[in-house]
């Protein structure tokens, strides 16, 4: 597996960007020059010098250091979701679809309806139920995607269990529960590796959506959507300070879709 | 007719010889048998033949020689009608050589150009008595259904009975008859037993000696790659000369009896 | 004994088995013969407990099976299904597809388990080395035996073979038959038989039952030649399988 992904050019500049990525996430203060949240009233629409690699922006904040912050707090509520939807989904489904008959029935009832609604309509319902701006964000997003990728995995399950195999493993004995876990998850593996990796970088943009409305961190907090919104008056005089968070959520979310797609080409058994 | 001489085949990617230089020879109204186990190349060869193997996956060396032309060589194109009139090939597993989402007849016409109302009434004549050679009588259902409502049996049958319609001069039966029940692959034998009659150049792929020995004047038993026995078809059953041919001529049948 | 009483099972207008009683002897080769779509396959999994019949009885030993006796039954009655390569979990190492039975069925700890496997490869001629490959990386045969020594791990009263021999090489059919018959002998199991291939049938068989469209149509006792049969459907069938073997002229 390691091997086939070295060899796959895409593969290899997608794992690149994501790792580039999580290094920033992790080492935001070593990188950073700056406080990001730092106003400087008198330094503001500072030109690019060595103090501000990359300028100040209306508050005289530098915008390096907010960037690098940025990819902090984007991803730590960008993770936490996909995997609540991950866990939420894989679990919901992969019991309904193997069971099967009116449990199944049901849970298809049941997500036709969420499906009707649209996410961000959820989302926003759900987003000021709780005090703390980040544990919202996760729980509303989680709620209005996790129907999307629970249809996925189910359709995956289904198309699993009804594989011969299934009928040996009960001859060897296994327990439903032996069956959802031991053989039918790991034979699914890949592909759900594929639609979270490709699902994160969506959830990425819709973190900086909720910000762009006013939903999402408060317009103060160095997010990149946040960073996108405050910037939204300035665009004819100071564009780049639209462009550089825009930029930044481009980079994520294109190396995490990258790698999910390649990760998709290497497990395709039709390749094999 | 068909001239094949020193047949190599290699595949690109994993630099494997497949094929080690083979040669045999149909002549006209003769019927040869390709014999051996899986992965032994049968199938290349005769795709190889055919025309049909991915050029950039695989390479093919040396010449085949059609009525004493050469057909391999990458500047010339294949004969005009090379593939139906000239030749024809029926294939292994019945249940994907036909597309699932069409019914049948639309498939089977697409395969004919047929103009006007009277070509159409003739061809659809000879289908039906075509059909009916190999015990199909309902041709009307079987033209409105799709490939997954017949079995494996039937459609392979009905694949021959088309295959036929077109009169190949040389026709390439590649395991026809592995993937079908008994009583399907005795209609199936039975036809090509009566093609052959009528002077119809075969060359039949199998691992059944029994298939070979009732359809073929001449045999060549293939092992990994290369042709290890040659000659005419008695003469190879009765006194094979390899350990190989004769394992396989004694697995051909199970039950004797009095044996058992 | 294993045995089937008046077993009907349909698919919604289709009836697959229509009405059939049949008897699984212990220690003897039972196989049921006919073509593609009379309903054998759906009379395997019915006696294997993967599907219920819609009406009549299934008697292991003269004892109704039903949902509470199925994880106990499970392990008398073991199936080898046609197409090997897609019966094994692709995930799975060819030493996980034994060990699973084992550790389930048998309930045996890890040493007996070693031990064990080691065995049974020895008896179906599964090369040890390669117990630690992935089930995808064998060859045909190597799969087929493989599915074969699962099957035998449980330590069943019966193994049922759906169709597993067809679609083989010659040689590699007759090689795995001949096996077959001597580890048979060996562990006083009984087999049922389900082909479509009457050469496969005579060479195994104590007793044939003939089948079509649902129903069987004749049950033939030690049969010594392809004369014994009397129905005209079988005959047919005998006509199909007689036809390669006078080219052979045996």
């Amino acid at each position: 597996m390691i091997h086939k992904i070295l060899r796959k050019p895409q593969a290899v500049i997608g794992l690149l960007m994501m790792l580039t990525v999580f290094a920033v996430m992790v080492f935001a203060p070593a990188f950073a020059p700056n406080d990001p949240e730092k106003i400087n009233i008198m330094q503001k629409f500072a030109e690019p010098s060595e103090k501000y690699p990359l300028g100040t922006d209306d508050m005289g904040r530098c915008i390096a250091s907010r960037l690098i912050y940025g990819a902090r707090v984007s991803m730590s509520a960008a993770l936490p979701t996909i995997a609540a939807i991950a866990v939420i989904s894989v679990l919901l489904a992969t019991v309904c679809a193997y069971i099967g008959g009116i449990v199944d029935r049901l849970f298809v009832i049941v997500s036709d309806i969420f499906m009707a609604l649209p996410p961000f309509l959820v989302a926003m319902t759900l987003v000021g139920l709780f005090e703390s701006k980040a544990l919202s964000i996760v729980i509303s997003i989680a709620a209005a995607m996790w129907v999307w990728n629970a249809q996925v995995v189910r359709t995956y399950v289904i198309r699993e269990k009804n594989k011969p195999y299934i009928i040996t493993c009960r001859m060897s004995g296994c327990s439903q529960m032996r069956i959802i876990m031991r053989h039918i998850i790991p034979n699914i593996f890949p592909h759900l590796l594929v639609l979270y990796s490709t699902g994160l970088s969506g959830v990425i943009i819709m973190i900086s959506g909720y910000a762009f409305l006013g939903l999402g961190f408060e317009t103060g907090t160095p997010e990149w959507g946040a960073m996108l919104v405050g910037a939204n008056k300035l665009v004819f005089s100071h564009p780049e300070l639209i462009v550089y968070p825009g930029l930044c959520i481009l980079f994520a979310a294109a190396g995490f879709n990258l790698f999910g797609e390649a990760l998709r080409d290497i497990c395709d058994p039709k390749e094999n | 007719m068909l001239k094949v001489n020193e047949l190599e085949i290699t595949a690109r990617s994993a630099k494997e010889r497949l094929v080690k230089g083979i040669s045999f020879e149909v002549g006209k109204g003769e019927t040869l048998g390709l014999i051996g186990e899986s992965g032994s190349g049968k199938s290349l060869t005769v795709k190889a033949v055919m025309g049909l193997l991915n050029r950039r996956l695989f390479a093919v060396d040396g010449s085949v020689l059609w009525k004493n032309e050469e057909i391999l060589s990458k500047k010339r194109k294949l004969p005009k009608g090379w593939r139906g009139q000239q030749t024809a090939m029926i294939m292994q597993a019945p249940m994907t050589a036909f597309a699932p989402m069409m019914r049948l007849g639309r498939q089977i016409e697409m395969g004919f150009e047929l103009k006007g109302r009277n070509a159409k009434q003739s061809f659809y004549e000879q289908l039906d008595s075509a059909l009916k050679s190999v015990n199909l009588n309902d041709m009307k259902k079987i033209l409105k259904s799709y490939p997954d409502e017949l079995s494996g049996g039937m459609l392979q049958r009905v694949m021959i009975a088309v295959t036929l319609m077109k009169k190949p001069e040389l026709l390439i039966a590649d395991e026809c008859t592995t993937a079908v029940d008994a009583a399907s692959e005795y209609m199936i034998l039975r036809q090509l037993e009566q093609q052959r009659k009528n002077g119809m150049s075969m060359i039949v792929i199998t691992h059944d000696f029994g298939v070979a020995a009732r359809l073929c004047d001449k045999v060549a038993v293939m092992k990994s790659g290369s042709i290890i026995e040659q000659g005419k078809t008695l003469d190879v059953f009765t006194s094979p000369q390899t350990e190989y041919t004769r394992e396989l001529a004694a697995a051909s049948v199970l039950f004797r009896e009095g044996v058992c | 004994m294993l045995k089937t009483e008046n077993v009907t099972k349909k698919y919604g207008q289709l009836t697959a088995v229509n009405g059939v009683s049949l008897e699984v002897a212990d220690n003897a080769v039972t196989v049921i013969v006919g073509e593609s779509g009379s309903g054998k396959s759906t009379l395997a999994r019915m006696l294997s407990l993967i599907e219920k019949p819609d009406c009549g009885r299934i008697l292991l030993d003269e004892c109704e099976t039903d949902r509470r006796s199925a994880k106990a039954d499970r392990r008398l009655i073991q199936l080898v299904m046609q197409d090997a390569a897609s019966s094994l979990d692709p995930h799975q190492s060819a030493r996980q597809v034994i060990d699973e039975p084992l550790k389930l069925l048998m309930k045996m700890d890890k040493p007996q388990r070693a031990d064990r496997i080691e065995e049974l490869c020895d008896m179906v001629q599964f090369p040890k080395e390669k117990l630690k490959n992935k089930v995808t990386e064998l060859s045909g045969g190597q799969q087929k035996r493989l599915c074969i020594a699962r099957a035998l791990s449980a330590e069943p009263k019966y193994i049922i073979f759906d169709e597993a021999f067809s679609g083989l090489d010659v040689t590699l059919r007759r090689c795995i038959l001949t096996m077959l018959k001597k580890i048979r002998g060996e562990l006083e199991t009984g087999f049922l038989i389900i082909t479509h291939d009457l050469d496969t049938a005579m060479f195994m068989a104590d007793r044939i039952y003939v089948m079509r469209s649902g129903n069987i149509i004749e049950t033939l006792e030690r049969p010594k030649s392809f004369l014994d049969f009397n129905e005209d459907y079988s005959k047919e069938l005998v006509r199909a399988a007689e036809y390669k073997r006078q080219a052979l002229q045996i």
